[in-house]
């Protein structure tokens, strides 16, 4: 898959990767945040006088020593490697209106799986997650949604003896 | 109990005509799943989990089986014919397996993986029976320190010996630790990370985890950033030559030393299957009289490494079954479900559940054996599997992931948690940080948080009893040398240039190699 790499760009000038600075920045709040949640445990009553306190300070002490390193190395250039996924992904451009859609998609099911019941809401985050991964069949993929999600309702509640939201459809 | 008695007890256990429904349901659905291009094994495990929630654990466990070598089998389809291994165990065979399928030996391709999974999956399997009670009885006899040696061990070689970067593996590793940390503390009962939240007490659910990191996070990225929607697949083609006599010939060996390589490496807590492919394929090339082929689809480089991973897969649960202590996603995987039934894996366990154990154990290899007769006659079916669209497989990758995640407790904080937790696993892919070190830092974190405190707790608070055990010394000089044979394989690796230091450099060297 090597056509599909754009023409190697003229190594000029590295683009400041703000991503990875950003990331190494909150691992070092993440580390710090662990690090006082460690200190500000009460004193330990057991054998050891070592309690709860102890392991979130060395996972704290840990881990704002590794983004420190992490840090180094990106100052010095050496970045990340993307995962390879299905060996078509290019990192280089984000497609946020997909990523919106899949993350709009899990917001509707949080916001409607009690009240709309879960054959409707499963369908319509089967229906988003496909727009946003290039499905452009639009009936086609509601259908499967649909389908999909009924037997999958009827699996779990009637099979599996698992409960799942009836809504206002009431089966 | 010896292992023969062991095995026969599980027999009689997943020998009856309900057992063996199970068995087979759980072999289907696990290559059904598990044969979808991103999906490995440990997610497979995760997303199937609610199916066992109505049933008794021994059925359950039999399932399990089934899923768990049925998802196996499963990964290497996909990487012979799509070149996306679904885990890293699976990329060394995505190498020559899909350069063969290329050339239209794709069938002799699915047909060495197929038997050779078969093979050593039976070897291991049965060396897993025979060497569990053994390792119980070592096992009884460890201290806390001990436990907390080998468990240091399992973190450092899951985060610094897999993948790209160590650094990266680290820093997942202790992202890990930190979920685990939350909630309350299991002796003081005070809260750690909890920030007021209610819901936080409880800690965060590890099926949660699990299905955020690898199923939300995949869809994220690519929803994100996918270049074609759709899946550039290989045919079988009509009429294609099964293995040949030569096939057979230069397959045989390979399996054997695959198994021989792959299940020592899952016994000890080497860091997942990548190595032992990786060792398997480096030995059967240097084997072999015909050293150009590989890399351009040898038999023996799909044979020895499948081989490889499959008794790897088995070598695993001896730690897991024995001690308690996961050294891959997937053993990692296999424990939480475990805790769902609320069963602690340890020495104890073949004592106290040993129905529930040898009748897992018993079903492996039954399950090996419907596997191996699902898959050679009907690869074609499988095969069909793979030309679902790309973007109806995603969605629902997506379906499914918050239905299981809804499922467990019926609760939509749970699904607000899954997609905070997989927007993480998808900036994890995005900057090159691996998922299985986070995975299992927050399961294994807080068993090794018990033992550790009560180490100290024994001695009286002094640091050094960590190392007052021979054992304990054995096993951090180990590690070390782990460590440091680990960096030199990596570089030499990189030297050889076909095979670079990384899963993820593989297929694009391979690529690469093509393209000139």
């Amino acid at each position: 898959m090597t056509a599909e790499f754009a023409p190697a760009e003229v190594p000029q000038r590295r683009p400041i990767p703000w991503g990875e600075w950003v990331i190494a920045v909150a691992l070092l709040g993440i580390g710090v945040v662990v690090l006082l949640d460690g200190l500000h445990q009460a004193a330990s009553t057991s054998a050891s006088g070592v309690g709860a306190g102890f392991v979130p300070k060395v996972v704290g002490v840990l881990l704002i020593a590794l983004s420190l390193a992490l840090m180094v190395q990106v100052a010095r250039g050496s970045l990340g490697e993307p995962d390879e996924a299905e060996g078509d992904v290019d990192v280089r451009r984000t497609r946020w209106v997909p990523l919106a859609v899949c993350v709009a998609a899990t917001l509707v099911f949080i916001v409607g799986v009690e009240p709309l019941g879960y054959v409707i809401v499963s369908s319509i985050v089967f229906w988003l997650t496909a727009w946003a991964v290039g499905a452009r069949h639009v009936v086609h993929t509601a259908v499967i949604g649909v389908v999909l999600s009924v037997v999958v309702y009827l699996a779990f509640t009637r099979l599996l003896d698992i409960s799942l939201p009836a809504g206002v459809l009431g089966f | 109990m010896s292992g023969l008695e062991g095995l026969l007890q599980g027999l009689s256990v997943a020998v009856t005509p309900q057992a063996l429904l199970f068995a087979l349901l759980g072999t289907v659905v696990g290559t059904l799943i598990g044969v979808l291009p991103g999906i490995g094994p440990a997610l497979t495990i995760a997303l199937l989990l609610p199916l066992t929630y109505g049933l008794e654990p021994e059925l359950a466990f039999i399932m399990f089986a089934g899923i768990y070598y049925g998802a196996m089998y499963g990964g290497s389809t996909t990487s012979i014919l799509l070149k996306t291994p679904g885990e890293s165990g699976s990329v060394i065979t995505a190498i020559d397996g899909n350069k063969m399928a290329r050339r239209g030996r794709g069938a002799a391709a699915l047909a060495t993986a197929a038997i050779g999974s078969f093979v050593a999956g039976t070897i291991a399997t049965l060396l897993l029976a025979f060497f569990a009670p053994w390792m119980v009885g070592v096992a009884v006899k460890l201290g806390a320190q001990d436990y907390f040696a080998l468990m240091v061990v399992a973190f450092l070689s899951v985060s610094a010996l897999v993948g790209s970067s160590p650094l990266r593996g680290m820093i997942s590793m202790c992202l890990g630790l930190v979920i685990g940390l939350v909630g309350i503390d299991f002796q003081s009962g005070q809260q750690r990370l909890v920030f007021g939240q209610v819901s936080l007490l409880d800690g965060i659910d590890t099926v949660v985890l699990i299905v955020a990191l690898f199923a939300v996070g995949e869809v994220l990225y690519v929803a994100a950033h996918q270049v074609s929607s759709h899946f550039d697949m290989l045919h079988l083609g009509k009429g294609t030559k099964w293995m040949t006599r030569e096939d057979w010939a230069r397959s045989w060996r390979p399996w054997l030393r695959g198994t021989g390589v792959g299940f020592p490496l899952g016994v000890i807590p080497a860091g997942g299957s990548e190595i032992p492919t990786f060792l398997s394929y480096a030995m059967e090339r240097r084997l072999s009289k015909r050293k150009e082929e590989f890399g351009e689809g040898a038999i023996e480089g799909v044979a020895g490494p499948e081989a490889a991973n499959n008794a790897n897969a088995a070598g695993t649960l001896v730690p897991l079954l024995t001690l308690g202590i996961p050294t891959s996603a997937t053993a990692a995987v296999i424990l939480v479900a475990f805790q769902q039934y609320g069963i602690q894996p340890g020495p104890q366990l073949l004592d106290t559940q040993s129905a529930l154990v040898w009748g897992l154990i018993a079903s492996l290899l039954i399950a090996n054996i419907i596997l191996l007769a699902l898959n050679l006659p009907l690869v074609g079916l499988w095969v069909k599997i793979l030309e679902i669209p790309k973007p109806y497989l995603f969605a629902a990758i997506m379906t499914f992931a918050l239905l299981g995640t809804y499922a467990v407790n019926g609760s939509t904080y749970d699904v607000a948690l899954l997609l905070v937790l997989g927007a993480i696993g998808y900036l994890m892919r995005r900057f090159g940080f691996s998922i299985s070190p986070m995975v299992v830092g927050a399961i294994l974190g807080p068993l090794a948080e018990v033992q550790l405190r009560r180490a100290l707790d024994i001695a009286g608070g002094d640091v050094l009893t960590l190392v007052s055990t021979p054992f304990t010394v054995v096993v951090y000089l180990t590690l070390a040398a782990m460590l440091v044979g680990g960096y030199l394989l990596r570089r030499r690796a990189a030297r050889e240039g076909v095979l670079a230091s990384a899963g993820e450099h593989e297929v694009d060297h391979a690529d690469e190699a093509r393209g000139q």
